[in-house]
């Protein structure tokens, strides 16, 4: 193998994930700018910035990873902007922009991990195959074979489906949040509470904590049942691994802490070796 | 007959992390004096609860399917002239 060809093969590996990395974080610091400047720019004494940053930190952040929450996040979303909008249309005009903004960015970012598993290359293939044919030495035999229209068009129809499905999955949470949403009464403070001098709250802070208690049990019930049911389709293989963690994690929870630093450890040393391989073929 | 007993306890500990779990929403729901520290701290019990079930669940599940597969091993070893 000629090291063109082995940086060709190696580059798309790296690159594209990077890419989506990048975007990533760009989106979440977007998010978190946009949370603070609004914050910020409102200028309500009553509004309680731990409570923004902590929105942020438990849900935006660990959204990558996290994918099932999305309506929840949604939910809390809508809740938080809840107040400005309602509080006062004259004052407050571009409330619907920022929450429906803050919908989108939360979306994008939790399907950025499926997006990254499924098809992490796509995009990046795609580009190369528009690129004259000049740039395209790197290509493989294997791609070689196909021509390069038809090979853009398998890879458009590829991320044509991947947005299908990201906007199919934006709709259904929508959906899902509104319909939550609409069973629980705008103003709890209607029935005459004073959220504020009762529990030191906003009524949205208050109505945040209800719809997301009630959100979060249905989704952990939810969440159970369908897992005890698959859970019965394991092989023999993966019920004596689960056995033997479960045993050392009750049992032995120094050896398996002493286990896990060296997979760590291991890992870390791949990883490093595998970025180092593509920059020592270039040299 | 161990993993059944496990299973129907793993179980048992769901329906009653439910139940914990409804509890929670009750007081927290209720509109004419929510309780929301009270209700908070159910729904956590109750999660607890949840966790310990399934986990009793998936052990039984997975001693189940270990032992199964290893009653029809001794056949192929018999059969060899062990």
């Amino acid at each position: 193998m000629t090291d063109s060809k082995r940086i060709a093969d190696s580059t798309p590996r790296v690159t594209p994930s990077r890419i989506w990395m990048c975007g990533w974080l760009a989106l979440t610091v977007i998010f978190a700018l946009l949370f603070v400047s609004q914050s910020m720019s409102v200028g309500n004494p009553d509004l309680n910035l731990a409570m923004n940053f902590i929105f942020l930190a438990v849900f935006v952040l660990t959204l990558r990873f996290w994918t099932g929450a999305l309506v929840f996040a949604f939910c809390q979303a809508e809740l938080l902007f809840g107040d400005f909008r309602s509080a006062d249309p004259a004052i407050y005009p571009d409330g619907w922009i920022l929450t429906g903004l803050s919908f989108l960015l939360i979306v994008v970012i939790s399907t950025f991990r499926t997006l990254q598993e499924r098809d992490s290359a796509a995009a990046y293939r795609l580009l190369r195959s528009w690129l004259p044919a000049g740039n395209q030495n790197s290509a493989t035999k294997e791609e070689a074979v196909e021509s390069p229209v038809d090979q853009a068009t398998a890879e458009a129809g590829r991320l044509v489906r991947q947005l299908l499905r990201a906007g199919v999955l934006l709709l259904a949470c929508g959906i899902a949040a509104w319909l939550i949403l609409d069973l629980f009464p705008t103003r709890r403070t209607v029935t005459g509470l004073n959220t504020i001098s009762t529990y030191r709250l906003r009524p949205a802070g208050h109505r945040m904590i209800v719809v997301g208690l009630t959100i979060f049990t249905v989704f952990l019930i939810a969440w159970t049942l369908i897992n005890e049911l698959t859970w019965r389709r394991i092989t023999r293989g993966q019920s004596r691994v689960y056995l033997s963690s479960v045993m050392l994690k009750t049992l032995l929870p120094d050896l398996r802490m002493v286990i896990r630093k060296r997979v760590k450890l291991r890992r870390r040393r791949r990883s490093k070796t595998k970025l180092a391989t593509p920059t020592e073929s270039e040299d | 007959m161990f993993f059944a007993i496990r299973e129907v306890l793993g179980w048992a500990l769901i329906l009653v992390a439910v139940l914990i779990l409804f509890i929670g929403l009750l007081l927290v729901t209720n509109a004419d004096r929510p309780q929301i520290i009270e209700g908070a701290a159910f729904v956590f019990g109750g999660t607890a609860v949840l966790k310990a079930g399934v986990l009793l669940i998936r052990m039984s599940t997975a001693a189940r399917i270990c032992r199964l597969d290893t009653a029809k091993e001794p056949t192929g070893d018999e059969s060899s002239g062990r």
